[in-house]
């Protein structure tokens, strides 16, 4: 795998687990049964590299993490995204659609 | 290994580490007991789902270290776990890493000790109290290329009272004092003549008696005088009666007042101290006899002292009495003793260690790139597991630091062993306040050069190791086959060694033969049956000897005395001696061939001397005549010219009775003609061109300062004592000194090039024995490799020539290629040498082909020994053994 298609794809992980804390704080299950979820199946995520890249956004200062209890009873660590992560997530969905689109045009272009 | 966990946990504990990770696993559990739990709703059997659960979360430990480094904590915790296993392998390894740490240490140790020689020899300050602030100041001559002068005493006073950087600054007046008493022989002593301030500024007092006073600085006080703890245990016997004791200094009464410590020998090996009275003489700035040393204050530094003794230079040039040319330059003290040519001596040495710890450092990689072979399964598994390169890299980068860490302790033994007994064999020919001991500087060198070397001989075998092919590289390990590429680093490396060691033993030689053919020169002359000695008729206070006939009659007596002891057949005179002393050089004009500029003149070597010197060196007359006792007594000035001399002026023709005269600075002299052409005589020392000899009869000025030869038919040390005998009954001020025989004499003027040939055939022998197992460990460990395949050759019926043929063959072709590569090289820097080092290392293409034979014949052996051991091996037990 090339890095440039890696770094796009960590980034985008990145901003879909920002997308899953906007409705509600999670705790890391949570997060990977919600982004299953919404994608409707189309992507499996590898939960291995769901908690590095937790780490990495709350390093970023995008979210924190707190301990409370989940609804099943349990000690879980919940994720909670910052107004710093917001700011960022709507940035990066902006420029998606940018690129999107412009990838679109191109695949659906006459020539 | 309990210690190492204990530690390791309490690093831990001390730098949260281990909360988090606690916290990451806690996170990890909870994680899978979700999804457990999810899928045990739905139906799942617990432990099915929990199976199901851990496959979809993947590598537990993986996402561990990935998280980790995030926190930027795992690079202690793998450093530690680098470091553990870089032990295990080479406990494992012993012989590998006794290899290794010998060849590096040796590599570096003898870097670290050629840089400690010119440390000490440049910058390390002498080892005086404040020896770090301790200068020299020098009047300096804009004129005539800033050459360094003395100083006047005017001057010095100028100086020491005006300045504002220097704690202290004083004067030495450089002297010879003879002393004589009425129960000793007269004997002489370097001495020095200083300022008052001047022991205090070396924080030194005498042991016993007193030091100076005011009152000895008045001009025409009785002479008082300081001597040296030597001078006092070997004429005195340490007897302190010795205080106020009377005795001649130069043929006029002093007192002793005290006696200076053992350690106390300043500026350079002086023996005798004594007031620098302001005489009359002293009073004109153009008497520029003094050195001038200095402390500069602690708050100063040398280009702050520079400006401000520039600043004072230029106040004292516009003063009416003095030049207007000269100005003064600060420099740190010990600059003023070494000469540029041993220093750029040891650069060529530090140039030549540099190259065998190059070769070292290919050798040990070249070792490292054949354990690569072997451990290509490990870092195959390791990598299958879950490693990834850089962590290979830095675990082998690892191992390769530790290999240099034990070399580098290795190397400070090595290196403080070679330079003890270096400065032991010199002791007596360096400056007593000049040590080579080890310092911090040498210390931080020796840590940079072991860290260089680490990434010299470490970093490529780790990149090239860490390469692995997963799946084919399994396989291929269980087939043990070498790959290609890495036996074409490895073959390159040696091509590399190759080159370097030829310029290296090829340097040796040109220096072994140079020093030998140092020795050859003029090697006519009997120089051990010749006992030479020199005298100075230069007496302090005293006219004696002032004119020409009063010196030769001292000499005609001289002569006819020992000439009365039994055995001797010669007394000869000389201004100097080729390869004893220095050479006199002079410009001449031919006659009848007129100059343009006398600056651009020819060079020529002139010696003065008694009729009779020819004959006792065995010097024969090729053409003409030899001196005349009568010749420069009247008349014209006659010369005998070697034949070098006539041959190059002229080449055609006879050079008896042509003309030609010295041109010196105040002007030409009067024509001379040649009388006599010697054989072919070299006044080439190391280092000097070779250039004509024009022989001078000594009757024509007889010098006061002259060599005396004596060649008997006895064992010339027992004329030493009749020697000094009748000099002191000619004249109790006259003192002897060298009196040794002409081999000593030229011995001791070749020793530095003995000492640095022996240096350098040592480098020499260090990188022929590194190349060679170099060259030996790659084919064996080739060969080692191919066991497989030589074992199946052979099973298809190659014999064991054939095999040891192609392995020949391999190593042949790589030396071939080394040779001509470093053939090449030494080629270019002989031709380089010739043209701008003077001949320094004399080119000569017969030892450079014998240099290059003699290295193929070792290379040769060296890969023919692990071939034959290869090829010996029976096939079905190599197979058998796969």
């Amino acid at each position: 795998m090339g890095n440039k298609s890696n770094n796009l794809l960590l980034g985008a992980l990145e901003m879909l687990v920002l997308k899953s804390l906007l409705t509600e704080d999670r705790h890391g299950w949570g997060i990977s049964k919600r982004l299953k979820q919404i994608s409707s199946g189309a992507f499996t995520l590898n939960v291995g590299s769901l908690y590095p890249a937790l780490y990495r956004l709350e390093k970023k200062g995008l979210v924190e993490s707190y301990a409370a209890t989940s609804e099943k009873g349990r000690e879980a660590r919940f994720y909670k995204i910052l107004p710093k992560g917001k700011q960022q997530l709507e940035e990066h969905t902006a420029d998606w659609r940018e690129f999107s689109l412009a990838v679109e045009a191109v695949l659906l272009s006459d020539s | 290994m309990r210690w190492y966990y204990k530690w390791r946990t309490r690093l831990k504990n001390w730098l949260r580490f281990n909360k988090q990770h606690d916290e990451l696993a806690a996170e990890i559990e909870q994680h899978i007991e979700l999804s457990v739990a999810n899928l045990v709703s739905s139906g799942m059997d617990p432990r099915e789902a929990r199976k199901m659960a851990l496959r979809e979360f993947g590598n537990v430990e993986a996402l561990k270290e990935e998280c980790q480094d995030s926190w930027g904590m795992r690079f202690i915790d793998t450093a530690i776990r680098h470091v553990h296993y870089a032990g295990r392998q080479m406990r494992e390894n012993k012989s590998y890493t006794a290899v290794v740490v010998l060849t590096l240490g040796i590599g570096i140790g003898m870097n670290t000790m050629i840089f400690a020689f010119a440390n000490g020899l440049k910058f390390k300050p002498p080892s005086f109290p404040n020896g770090d602030r301790l200068c020299a100041i020098n009047g300096q001559d804009f004129k005539r290329n800033n050459r360094l002068l003395g100083s006047s005493y005017p001057d010095f006073i100028d100086f020491r009272d005006q300045n504002s950087t220097f704690e202290f600054l004083e004067a030495v007046d450089y002297s010879f004092a003879v002393i004589s008493d009425a129960e000793r022989p007269a004997s002489g002593y370097s001495m020095a003549l200083v300022s008052p301030g001047l022991i205090r500024m070396l924080e030194s007092a005498p042991i016993v008696g007193r030091p100076f006073s005011p009152e000895d600085y008045q001009v025409g006080a009785t002479p008082v005088l300081l001597i040296g703890y030597e001078l006092w245990r070997n004429r005195f016997n340490e007897d302190p009666n010795v205080i106020d004791l009377s005795i001649r200094l130069n043929g006029k009464p002093a007192q002793i007042i005290g006696v200076m410590p053992e350690d106390f020998r300043f500026p350079n090996g002086q023996e005798i101290w004594m007031p620098l009275v302001p005489v009359e003489s002293l009073q004109s700035r153009d008497n520029r006899t003094l050195r001038l040393y200095g402390v500069m204050k602690r708050s100063e530094s040398l280009s702050k002292a520079n400006a401000d003794i520039a600043t004072i230079a230029h106040r004292i040039a516009s003063k009416p009495d003095a030049n207007s040319d000269i100005g003064a330059v600060v420099k740190p003290f010990q600059d003023q003793f070494n000469d540029d040519e041993s220093f750029y001596m040891l650069v060529v040495m530090q140039l030549c260690v540099g190259l065998v710890l190059l070769i070292a450092c290919s050798n040990v990689a070249n070792l490292q790139l054949g354990r690569a072979i072997k451990r290509k399964f490990e870092m195959n598994v390791r990598t299958a597991i879950g490693a990834s390169r850089p962590q290979l890299i830095r675990q082998l980068l690892t191992e390769s630091f530790l290999l240099s860490l034990l070399a580098g302790s290795f190397s400070l033994i090595v290196s403080k062993i070679g330079v003890h007994f270096f400065e032991r064999s010199i002791r007596d020919q360096i400056p007593y306040w000049m040590h080579f001991t080890l310092d911090y500087r040498d210390f931080a060198f020796l840590v940079a050069v072991t860290f260089l070397s680490t990434a010299l001989f470490g970093l490529a075998p780790a990149i090239r190791i860490s390469k692995t092919e997963l799946n084919s590289g399994i396989k291929e390990s269980a087939q043990s086959g070498g790959s290609a590429r890495g036996s074409k680093l490895m073959g390159t490396l040696v091509v590399f060694q190759f080159a370097l060691t030829v310029v290296l033993l090829a340097s040796a030689s040109f220096m072994i033969h140079g020093t030998l053919e140092a020795r050859k020169i003029n090697d006519f002359i009997p120089e051990d049956e010749i006992l030479t000695s020199q005298i100075d008729l230069r007496v302090r206070g005293s006219n004696r000897y002032s004119t020409p006939s009063e010196r030769r009659q001292f000499f005609d007596e001289l002569s006819r005395r020992v000439y009365q002891l039994p055995g001797v057949t010669h007394v000869a005179f000389s201004s100097s001696f080729a390869g004893m002393t220095d050479s006199e050089t002079n410009r001449i004009e031919i006659e009848d061939r007129p100059i343009s500029d006398p600056r651009e003149a020819d060079l020529v070597y002139t010696c003065a001397q008694s009729s009779n010197f020819l004959s006792a060196i065995e010097l024969p007359i090729w053409k003409g005549r030899g001196f005349l006792d009568t010749d420069g007594l009247t008349g014209e000035p006659v010369s005998v010219v070697s034949k070098q001399f006539a041959e190059r002026f002229w080449p055609e023709q006879s050079a008896v009775g042509k003309r030609f005269r010295f041109l010196a600075q105040s002007g030409p002299g009067p024509w001379r003609t040649i009388v006599g052409v010697t054989f072919p005589f070299s006044v080439k020392m190391r280092g000097e061109s070779t250039l004509p000899m024009a022989f001078t009869a000594q009757n024509e000025e007889v010098r006061r300062h002259t060599m005396i030869h004596i060649r008997s038919t006895n064992d010339p040390h027992s004329y030493t004592q009749s020697l000094r005998e009748i000099v002191k009954d000619l004249d109790q001020d006259l003192i002897l000194y060298s009196i040794e025989t002409v081999a000593e004499g030229k011995a001791q003027n070749n020793w530095p090039w003995v000492v640095s040939s022996t240096l350098f055939v040592s480098f020499a022998a260090a990188a022929l024995a590194m190349a060679s197992l170099g060259v030996y460990s790659v084919v064996a460990q080739s060969a080692a490799n191919k066991t497989r395949e030589l074992g199946i050759r052979k099973a298809l019926g190659a014999t064991t020539r054939n095999i040891q043929g192609q392995a020949l063959s391999t190593g042949f072709f790589q030396l071939a290629i080394g040779l001509t590569i470093g053939g090449s090289i030494v080629f270019a820097i002989a031709q380089f040498s010739q043209d701008a080092l003077g001949k320094l290392m004399p080119y000569n293409a017969i030892l450079l082909y014998g240099v290059i034979t003699l290295l193929l014949a070792i290379g040769l052996l060296a890969c023919w020994l692990p071939a034959r051991k290869a090829s010996l091996v029976n096939p079905s037990d190599t197979l058998r053994a796969e």
